[in-house]
C-alpha cells in the first residue's frame, strides 16, 4: 500500500472508530441520566413510573417515622408533598425541616422508594448536643 | 505587620514574575541569564508569603480573616496548617506558590540548557505565574484583615479534620502547578520550532514528577473519602474528583508518549498536544471547582466572577498555546515511519485511548452544564455511565500494557512478539477461570479485574525474566509503574463486586454476623476530643467466640461549628476491612448501624503508591547533563 | 517556516473554545440549587461581621446582638417601598420593644447615607451589605424584607415587602409580646446558653442561664443546667452555688432524673456513696431500661458497688478497724 493510501486507510479507520466511539459514549450517557423532579411534579406525573430519579424539596417537620431501620418522612416543596420511603441509615445532615435530595423510583402505592438520602450541607444548623446524654427521654 | 509582609511578598512575587515573563522578549542576549534568579526571587517570594499565612494559622492570629473563618484556638497544629488551604483564596495562593516552587526548581536544574530554551519556558511561567498572582492580589486577597478580630475562629470544617486531608491539597495542587512545566517546555518548543528528543527528555523528567504528585493527591483524596464519608465508597465520579482525574489521563498519556520521541523523534506534535491540554485540563479543573458552575460537595463557595476569571485567564493562556500548535506544530520534524505492529503504534493507540478516557470524563461531567443550557432540567449523570466507559477504555488499554514493552520499536515481529506473549496469555486465562471457579458466584467485574490484572503482572514478569531484571531506570520504573497498575486493577475490581453490607438495630450485648465475621456491641458513651463531643459505640469483633478485635464508631459533635460527624471505624486488613458506622438511636433503646466487609481496598492505594514510585525511579533516571553536541547544535539553531 | 495548517490541528482549537463558550455563558446564571429555598424562619440567623454605615472602620457582628431581641430591616436607597414603610418603623423604633437594625443591602454606601440624610433615620445602626452577600445569606431577594431575631439568634418573623400599622399590629407586636413571655425567654436563653457553652465561653453561659432561670424559676430542668455549667466553670464540682441550685430543683420536682444524678454525684463528692447510691436508685426507678441515661447511671452504680465491696474487703483484712463513714 503506498503511503498515501495508507494514512486515507487509518483516517477512514480512526474516522469509523471514533465515530462508534462517540455512538456507544452516548447511548451509555442517556442511560444514566437522573432527571430532578419537584414534589408538585411528581404528584402531577410528570416524573417517570419505571425509571430512577431525584426529587427534591423540604422534609416536612414531624413526617419523620422510624421503624427500625425502616424510615418514612414527606418531602414538600411548599405546595404539594410526597412521602418518602428508605431503608437504613440516615445521612448526618438529615433532618425535619431541612432541604434533601432522594434518589429512587416511585412505589406502586405511589409513595416514594428512596435507594440514597443526599442532604445538604447547611453551616447554620445547631443539633442538640451529644454529651446530653444524661437526659431522660427524647429532648 | 504579618500583613504587610504577607501582601509584601506577594507583591514581589507579582514583580517577579512579570518581569521573568518579559525576559525572553528582550533584545540584548546577555539579559537572558536574569531569567534564573527572577525565577528563583519569584520562588522565594511566593513561598514566603504561604509562609505568612501558615503561620498566621498556627499562631491562630484572628485578625487574619481565613483564620477567622477556618481554624480555631483547641484545633490541632497539623489542621490548623491545614486550614490556610481550606478556602478558595488559601488554596490559590497554594497553587500559585507550587507554580513558583516548580518553576525555581526547573530554573535550577535547566542551568546547562540552551540560554534561549530556558528564557522562553521560565518566561511563560512567569506569565502565568504574573496571572495567578494577580489574580490572587485584586480578587482573593487570602490576607484580608479583620478590623476587629474575633476572641474564638470558626474552627475548620470538621471533614476536613483528617490527615489524609492534610497533605492531600499541597500534593494534589503540586501535580496541577507541575503540569505547567510540560506547557511551558511545549510552548518555548512551538515558538523555537524545534521539538525533538533532547526536548521530550527534558520534558519527560518534569512531567514524570508533575503526574507523582498527581497520583498521590488523588490516592490521597480517595483515602479520605473512604475514612471520613462513612459510606465505605472510595470514588464517586464527583465533579471535583472527575477535575483531579482528566489531567491526571492527559498526563499518562504525555509520560508514555514523550518516550516515543525521546527513542525514536515520533509523536512529536501528539506529545506537545498533550503537553498543552494536560496544563489546559488542570486549568480547567482549577476552574470547576471554584466557578459554582457545578454542585458538588466539594466545592468551594460558589461565586461567578471569580469563575469569570478564571475562565477568562484559562481561555488566553491555553487557547493562545493551542493556536500556536495550529500553526507551527505540522512544519515541524517529522519521524522515521512505524509500521503498524510496533512500539510507537502501542503508544499512539495508548495515546488515543487514555485522551478518549479523559473525554468521556468530561463528557460526563458538563453533560449537566449542557443539558441545563437547553433547559433540560437538573441532571445528574449517573455513576454506570462513567464505570462502563472507564471498562470499555482500561481493557484495551490494559491489553496494550502488555504488548507495548515487549513490541521493537518501528517494526515488531508477530511471531516472535506472539512467543514472547503467549505464556502470559496462559497464565492470566486460567488462572481468571480458576478463581472464578473457586470463588462460586463471581462477577463479570470481578473477572474482568484479575484477568487484566494477572495479564499486566504475567507479561512483566515475563519481560523481566528475560531482560534478567536489567534495564535502563526509566524501564525499571515503568516496571514498578505497571505493576502498580495490575494491583489496583485487582483491588478496585474485586472491592467494587466483592463487598457485603448490612444495616441493623442492635441492643447493647446483641451480636450480629456479616460474612462469617461476628459484631457484638458493647455499648455506647459519650466522648470528648480536642474540639469536638462524640458518642462512641464499643464493638468487638468476635470469632469462634474470642475477642479479635474492637472498633470504636463515632458520632461527633463539634462543638465551635455545631456540626454533626459520622466517624467509621476501620479495621484494616490485607484483603479484607471490617467498617462500622453509627447512626441514630431508636427510641426502643436500639442502635441503627451499617456494618460492611470490603474486600481488597488497600490493594487499591498500594497500586497508586507503586505507580507515584515508579514514576519517581523513571524521572530520577533522567539524564541531567547535556551532551555537549546537542546544547551546541541548540544553540546554533536558537 | 511553513504556514500551513492542517485541518487536524485546528480540531483542539476549535473544541476549546466551543468548551469556553459552554462555560462562560453557564457563569451568568446564578448559582444553582437543587432543592427549593428554605424558609429562614425557626432556623440561625447566618453570621455576620459588617461595617457600620456611619462609623466606617467599625463592625458589627451577629454575635453582638445574642442576648436580645431585635428587628432587622433590609432596604435600600434605589427601592421605593422601603421609603413608604419609614413611619412604619418610626413607629416600630419608638414603641422601643426591640432595637431596629438596618441592612444596606446591595447599595453603595454613600448613596445610603444620603438616603438617611433625606428621609429620616429610623434605625440604631445601618449595617452595610454592598455585595449582598449577607441579605443573600438572609434569604434576601428583593428588599424590603423585615425579620424579628430572638435572643438566641433565630429569626423567627419574616415579612416580604413594606411594613404597614396593619401589620405591625397583627404580626410584629403580637410576636414581640410572645418572645418576652416568660417561657419563650427561658427557652431562648437556654438555647444560648447552649451556644455559648459549645463556644467554650462559660462566664456566658452562666450568665444566660441566670437569665432563663430567672425567667422561670420553677423549672428543674434550667437549674440543673445552671448547676452543671457552674460546676464545669469550677473544675467540675459541684460543692457550693451548684449544690444549693441542684437541692431547690429536687424540691421542685423531687423525682426529677437530672436533678437526682447531680445530687448523687455530690453525695459522691462529699464521700456519702450510699446518699448517692439512694439518689441515683431513685432516679433509675424513673428511666426505661433501655435508655442510654439508664445505661450509664446502672455503671456508675456498678462503680460504686465495686468499690464499697473492696473497701469493706480492706476493711475487712486489716485489723479489725469498721470502713471509714
Amino acid at each position: 500500500m503506498s503511503p498515501r493510501r495508507r494514512r486515507l486507510a487509518i483516517l477512514a479507520s480512526a474516522l469509523l472508530a471514533g465515530t462508534l466511539a462517540i455512538a456507544l459514549l452516548l447511548y451509555a450517557l442517556r442511560g444514566n441520566l437522573v432527571f430532578f423532579y419537584t414534589p408538585s411534579q411528581v404528584w402531577a406525573h410528570e416524573a417517570p413510573a419505571q425509571r430512577l430519579f431525584r426529587m427534591g424539596g423540604l422534609v416536612r417537620e414531624g413526617s419523620l417515622r422510624r421503624d427500625g431501620l425502616q424510615a418514612s418522612f414527606v418531602v414538600t416543596d411548599g405546595v404539594r408533598e410526597v412521602r418518602v420511603r428508605h431503608h437504613g441509615l440516615l445521612p448526618d445532615l438529615f433532618r425535619e425541616g431541612r432541604g434533601v435530595v432522594v434518589q429512587g423510583r416511585m412505589g406502586d402505592d405511589g409513595a416514594f422508594d428512596a435507594h440514597e438520602v443526599l442532604a445538604k450541607h447547611d453551616e447554620n444548623y445547631m443539633p442538640p448536643p451529644a454529651a446530653q446524654a444524661m437526659r431522660a427521654g427524647p429532648p | 505587620m504579618n500583613a504587610l509582609l504577607a501582601h509584601a511578598s506577594l507583591v514581589l512575587a507579582l514583580a517577579f514574575a512579570l518581569a521573568l515573563a518579559a525576559v525572553p522578549m528582550a533584545a540584548p542576549a546577555r539579559w537572558l541569564k536574569l531569567a534564573r534568579p527572577l525565577a528563583a526571587l519569584m520562588g522565594l517570594c511566593a513561598t514566603l508569603a504561604l509562609a505568612c499565612l501558615a503561620g498566621a494559622f498556627v499562631r491562630n492570629d484572628t485578625g487574619f480573616q481565613l483564620v477567622a473563618l477556618h481554624s480555631s484556638a483547641s484545633l490541632p497544629v497539623a489542621y490548623r496548617v491545614a486550614g490556610a488551604w481550606a478556602s478558595h483564596e488559601g488554596s490559590l495562593l497554594l497553587w500559585f506558590a507550587a507554580l513558583a516552587l516548580w518553576t525555581a526548581a526547573l530554573a535550577r536544574s535547566g542551568r546547562e540548557w540552551p540560554p534561549v530554551l530556558l528564557a522562553r519556558t521560565l518566561g511563560v511561567l512567569g506569565g502565568i505565574g504574573a496571572a495567578f498572582a494577580l489574580f490572587l492580589l485584586l480578587a482573593s486577597d487570602p490576607f484580608t484583615q479583620l478590623a476587629q478580630p474575633p476572641a474564638a475562629g470558626r474552627d475548620l470544617n470538621p471533614l476536613l479534620q483528617h490527615p489524609a486531608m492534610v497533605a492531600h491539597p499541597p500534593l494534589l495542587t503540586l501535580g496541577y502547578a507541575g503540569l505547567a512545566l510540560p506547557f511551558a517546555l511545549a510552548v518555548a518548543a512551538l515558538i523555537g520550532g524545534e521539538a525533538g528528543p533532547d526536548w521530550a527528555r527534558r520534558t519527560r523528567r518534569w512531567a514524570t514528577l508533575a503526574w507523582c504528585c498527581l497520583t498521590l493527591g488523588i490516592a490521597l483524596g480517595s483515602v479520605w473519602a473512604y475514612d471520613v464519608l462513612g459510606w465505605g465508597g472510595w470514588w464517586f465520579w464527583d465533579p471535583v474528583e472527575n477535575a483531579s482525574f482528566m489531567p491526571w489521563l492527559c498526563a499518562t498519556a504525555l509520560i508514555h508518549s514523550l518516550a516515543a520521541v525521546e527513542r525514536r523523534g515520533a509523536l512529536g506534535t501528539t506529545s506537545l498536544l498533550l503537553a498543552l491540554l494536560g496544563f489546559g485540563f488542570s486549568l480547567l479543573g482549577t476552574f470547576l471547582v471554584r466557578s459554582g458552575v457545578l454542585s458538588s460537595v466539594h466545592a468551594f463557595a460558589n461565586d461567578p466572577q471569580r469563575g469569570l476569571a478564571l475562565l477568562v485567564l484559562m481561555a488566553l493562556v491555553v487557547g493562545a498555546a493551542l493556536a500556536l500548535h495550529a500553526l507551527r506544530a505540522p512544519a515541524m520534524t517529522r519521524s522515521a515511519p512505524f509500521s503498524l505492529l510496533s512500539r510507537e503504534s502501542a503508544l499512539v493507540a495508548n495515546n488515543v485511548l487514555l485522551l478518549g478516557a479523559a473525554i468521556a470524563v468530561l463528557a460526563g461531567t458538563l453533560c449537566p452544564l449542557l443539558l441545563e443550557r437547553l433547559d433540560l432540567g437538573p441532571v445528574a449523570v449517573g455513576a454506570p455511565y462513567f464505570d462502563a466507559a472507564m471498562a470499555a477504555l482500561m481493557t484495551p488499554m490494559a491489553f496494550l500494557m502488555g504488548i507495548g514493552p515487549l513490541a521493537r520499536w518501528g517494526r515488531a515481529e508477530l511471531p516472535s512478539l506472539a512467543r514472547r506473549l503467549r505464556a502470559a496469555a496462559l497464565v492470566s486465562v486460567l488462572a481468571s477461570v480458576a478463581v472464578a471457579w473457586a470463588a462460586g458466584h463471581v462477577g463479570w467485574l470481578a473477572v474482568l479485574g484479575i484477568a487484566v490484572s494477572l495479564w499486566i503482572a504475567s507479561t512483566l514478569l515475563s519481560d523481566t525474566l528475560r531482560t534478567r531484571g536489567r534495564g535502563a531506570r526509566a524501564v525499571q520504573g515503568m516496571r514498578i509503574a505497571h505493576l502498580g497498575v495490575a494491583v489496583f486493577a485487582l483491588g478496585a475490581s474485586l472491592a467494587k463486586s466483592g463487598g457485603e453490607e448490612r444495616e441493623v438495630a442492635m441492643r447493647v450485648n446483641e451480636r450480629a454476623t456479616l460474612a462469617g465475621e461476628s459484631f457484638v456491641l458493647r455499648g455506647v458513651a459519650p466522648v470528648a476530643g480536642a474540639n469536638y463531643d462524640a458518642l462512641q459505640a464499643v464493638i468487638d469483633i468476635e470469632r469462634d467466640g474470642r475477642v479479635v478485635g474492637q472498633l470504636q464508631p463515632q458520632r461527633r459533635l463539634y462543638r465551635l461549628r455545631q456540626v454533626a460527624t459520622t466517624e467509621a471505624a476501620i479495621e484494616r486488613g490485607l484483603v479484607r476491612d471490617l467498617y462500622v458506622s453509627l447512626g441514630d438511636p431508636l427510641d426502643d433503646g436500639r442502635w441503627l448501624l451499617r456494618l460492611q466487609v470490603k474486600r481488597f481496598i488497600g490493594w487499591i492505594w498500594a497500586g497508586c503508591l507503586l505507580m507515584a514510585l515508579g514514576g519517581a525511579v523513571a524521572a530520577s533516571g533522567v539524564r541531567t547533563r547535556e551532551p555537549q553536541r546537542a546544547s551546541q547544535a541548540g544553540e546554533a539553531r536558537a | 517556516m511553513s504556514r500551513r495548517v492542517r485541518a487536524a490541528h485546528v480540531v483542539p482549537l476549535a473544541t476549546f473554545a466551543l468548551l469556553c463558550v459552554l462555560l462562560g455563558t453557564s457563569l451568568r446564571r446564578s448559582p444553582q440549587g437543587a432543592a427549593a429555598p428554605e424558609p429562614i424562619v425557626g432556623r440561625s440567623a447566618p453570621a455576620f461581621a459588617l461595617a457600620r454605615l456611619h462609623e466606617p472602620g467599625a463592625l458589627l457582628q451577629g454575635s453582638d446582638l445574642l442576648g436580645q431581641v431585635w428587628i432587622l430591616n433590609a432596604w435600600a436607597s434605589w427601592c421605593g417601598p422601603c421609603r413608604e414603610e419609614l413611619p412604619a418603623l418610626h413607629a416600630l423604633a419608638k414603641a422601643g420593644r426591640a432595637p431596629l437594625y438596618g441592612l444596606a443591602f446591595k447599595d453603595a454606601p454613600q448613596d445610603s447615607r444620603d438616603w438617611l440624610a433625606r428621609n429620616s433615620n429610623p434605625y440604631v445602626q445601618t449595617l452595610v451589605d454592598t455585595q449582598g452577600r449577607t441579605g443573600e445569606a438572609f434569604g434576601v431577594q428583593g428588599v424590603p424584607v423585615t425579620f424579628v431575631i430572638d435572643r438566641d439568634g433565630t429569626v423567627q418573623l419574616r415579612h416580604d415587602g413594606a411594613l404597614t400599622p396593619q401589620v405591625l399590629r397583627t404580626r410584629i407586636e403580637p410576636l414581640l409580646q410572645a418572645l418576652d413571655a416568660p417561657a419563650a425567654q427561658a427557652r431562648a436563653w437556654s438555647a444560648l446558653a447552649r451556644r455559648w457553652m459549645s463556644q467554650g465561653q462559660l462566664d456566658r453561659a452562666v450568665d444566660a442561664l441566670r437569665h432563663a432561670s430567672a425567667a422561670q424559676p420553677e423549672d428543674a430542668m434550667l437549674l440543673c443546667d445552671l448547676a452543671g455549667v457552674l460546676a464545669a466553670r469550677n473544675g467540675n464540682r459541684l460543692e457550693g452555688e451548684p449544690a444549693a441550685l441542684v437541692e431547690r430543683a429536687l424540691r421542685v420536682d423531687p423525682d426529677h432524673v437530672q436533678a437526682l444524678s447531680l445530687a448523687g454525684a455530690h453525695a459522691l463528692e462529699r464521700g456519702d456513696d450510699a446518699l448517692a447510691q439512694r439518689h441515683w436508685m431513685r432516679a433509675l426507678a424513673r428511666l426505661d431500661a433501655n435508655a442510654p441515661a439508664a445505661a450509664m447511671l446502672r455503671e456508675n452504680l456498678a462503680r460504686l458497688r465495686g468499690r464499697t465491696a473492696a473497701s469493706a474487703q480492706a476493711a475487712a483484712t486489716t485489723a479489725g478497724s469498721p470502713p471509714a463513714r
